[in-house]
């Protein structure tokens, strides 16, 4: 396992209202988040907030994949933010990618999770995403490197939300596998989500302490 | 953000009437300049006091343009990274386009493969992570850095074919850059005769003039860029120049000796990458340990398999206490970790090896059969071997168990 998982800093980014700058191992992201905001009159909504992500690769032009991710974070964040509180307005989380060595998805969710909290948005709950990999012999590896995600079988991206009881979020898969598996697999995720939990607990402990 | 109240721009003239900036630097005072280099080749991050640029350079093969047939292309984009779309980025962008192309700084020539068909496409892509005055100045250096940074596939032309190398095959080459230039700002207090030099975002806002000089590293001028209402003299010009070009050399000198500690870190593989710097006040790491405590349901694989031995209750019951959670892993009971239980069940532990089979058909009216269990049902579980309470009735605790089907 990775000696150093997570790094972060919040407030990061000036011009926005919350933002986040994250390196998992080797992957690093920054997101910032502005919001609610008055949207475009053909955005509005009457009774919610909309929530709008929008995924930045490094050297500008992104791909169908990248957009697929996108969908990805947009539903996410949508579901954790209590949209209700909001309407009429919308909220933009940019997320801009500065290095990829894997796991980029759960980095990116990690990551605006906690811009969201930067920039006191209401949420119902938070969330974490751990990926994991399997390889050929059944093992499962947990926030695996490139190599290990470039040889394995298949390959997971699960978060859960912070609820005491079990609520998986979001799951993203690829590769095949068998349904054991995959519930295996979502016990180890489950149990790293709480050290990521934790993590987001003690960041927000200490941005009140020295701000 | 972008709009400045009335009393800051008052108390900001004010100070600039008596020749004092409000962050206490002097009028020539250059912020802290900070660059990283990320992993891949190219990538930048450049701090100048909190403005942040981060930039990425990256190359295509393309066709050239008609005009230039034997030229590579060189291709500068800004974008701001926070979704603020009241900032606009397009002067920025023209000049820094500018101020790049036409001093012929990258040796486009150098960039073409077959003349007429493909040449390298150079893009520069920079991300403004944080506006704080002297945006432009610090594209420059972001710019700069990263083309210095960067290095494009070694490719072979064979009359027909073209084949590019991959960084394992051959190593990189770095573009060939003639001369180094670099933007300096000046804000213009014209009133107060009041030149300063690198402008926080205030001051940017409120001066009345701003004069970009581009100078490069050997002291000849790449581009002047005047933006405001005030007139210029003469003197006046030259003394920024002047200024403009000392500071080129520091800040060109700068940049390459961050390369060089850069390609040093990378022989001696100790290179780190782009990530948060964590201090005291700032910042937080997490480290993932090895062994996690698994809390909550069991794998499917234990409820699939069948029982087939019935068990009967000895010694080895473990009467469970409010604050145990019970899990189970490779077969094996632990106890793990000691969460709150909501109900007060009473439960049974059942060492599985210990006991011996038992005749008795195991389903007591004690016991709870559980046909499903939920994902987000936090009651614990026993595992998959049936719990009888023996021939006789039991006398010692009215347990209620719970049973994986």
């Amino acid at each position: 396992m990775n000696e150093e998982f997570l790094k972060c800093r919040l407030g990061f980014i000036g011009n926005s209202d919350g933002s986040a700058y994250v390196s998992q191992c080797k992957t690093t992201v920054a997101v910032s988040v502005v919001g609610p905001f008055e949207p475009k009159s053909s955005k509005c909504l009457y009774d919610r907030g909309t929530v709008d992500v929008t995924f930045r690769r490094k050297t500008g032009s992104i791909t169908v994949h990248d957009k697929m991710l996108e969908g990805i974070m947009q539903s996410t964040c949508e579901e954790a933010l209590i949209v209700e509180q909001y309407p009429r307005t919308s909220i933009a989380v940019t997320v801009q990618e500065m290095q990829d060595r894997g796991n980029l998805l759960a980095t990116c969710l990690n990551a605006s999770c906690l811009a969201l909290m930067d920039s006191g948005i209401s949420m119902h709950h938070l969330f974490a995403a751990i990926s994991c990999a399997i390889t050929d012999s059944e093992e499962i590896i947990l926030n695996p490197d490139e190599l290990q995600i470039n040889s394995s079988v298949a390959y997971f991206t699960l978060v859960f939300s912070s609820s005491e009881s079990r609520q998986l979020l979001t799951s993203h898969t690829t590769g095949k596998f068998s349904h054991s598996i995959y519930l295996q697999c979502m016990d180890k995720c489950f149990a790293a989500t709480r050290e990521v939990f934790s993590f987001y607990e003690n960041m927000i402990k200490k941005q009140l302490i020295y701000c | 953000m972008n709009l400045i109240s009335d009393c800051e721009k008052n108390f900001l003239l004010e100070a600039a009437s008596q020749k004092i900036r409000l962050d206490g630097r002097q009028k020539d005072e250059y912020r802290k300049l900070n660059i990283e280099f990320g992993l891949d080749w190219g990538n930048c991050l450049v701090t100048l006091g909190t403005t942040r640029v981060f930039a990425q350079v990256s190359c295509e093969i393309y066709q050239p343009n008609q005009s230039r047939p034997n030229e590579g292309v060189l291709q500068i984009s800004a974008e701001l990274a926070g979704d603020n779309k009241l900032t606009d980025l397009t002067k920025i962008n023209q000049i820094l386009e500018r101020f790049y192309k036409g001093s012929k700084c990258v040796d486009l020539e150098a960039l073409c493969i077959i003349a007429e068909e493909k040449v390298w496409k150079i893009k520069v892509d920079l991300s403004v992570l944080n506006m704080d005055g002297n945006t432009l100045g610090c594209c420059s250096i972001a710019t700069l850095a990263a083309l210095m940074h960067f290095r494009y596939p070694d490719v072979v032309s064979t009359g027909e074919k073209v084949i590019v190398y991959s960084s394992s095959e051959r190593d990189p080459i770095p573009l060939s850059l003639h001369h180094h230039p670099v933007i300096t700002s000046f804000a213009i207090f014209e009133k107060y005769d009041f030149i300063i030099l690198d402008p926080s975002f205030l001051e940017d806002k409120v001066c009345d003039n701003k004069l970009s000089i581009c100078f490069n590293n050997h002291r000849e001028l790449c581009g002047v860029d005047i933006e405001g209402c005030a007139c210029l003299s003469q003197e006046l010009l030259m003394k920024c120049s002047n200024q403009a070009a000392t500071i080129a050399v520091v800040l060109v000198d700068k940049i390459k000796s961050a390369i060089q500690i850069d390609i040093k870190k990378r022989s001696s593989k100790s290179i780190q990458g782009l990530e948060p710097s964590i201090s005291e006040e700032c910042g937080i790491k997490l480290s993932l340990s090895d062994k996690f405590n698994f809390v909550g349901p069991l794998t499917q694989e234990n409820a699939n398999e069948k029982i087939e031995e019935i068990m009967e209750v000895d010694q080895s019951i473990v009467k469970v206490t409010t604050n145990t959670a019970i899990t189970k892993c490779h077969n094996n009971l632990n106890q793990v970790n000691t969460t709150k239980k909501e109900q007060d069940d009473k439960l049974i532990i059942i060492d599985p090896e210990s006991t011996e089979s038992s005749s008795n058909d195991g389903t007591d009216s004690d016991v709870q059969l559980i046909s499903h269990y939920s994902l987000d049902d936090r009651r614990t579980i026993i595992g998959n071997y049936i719990v009888s309470d023996g021939d006789d009735s039991d006398d010692s605790d009215n347990s209620d168990v719970v049973i994986l089907d």
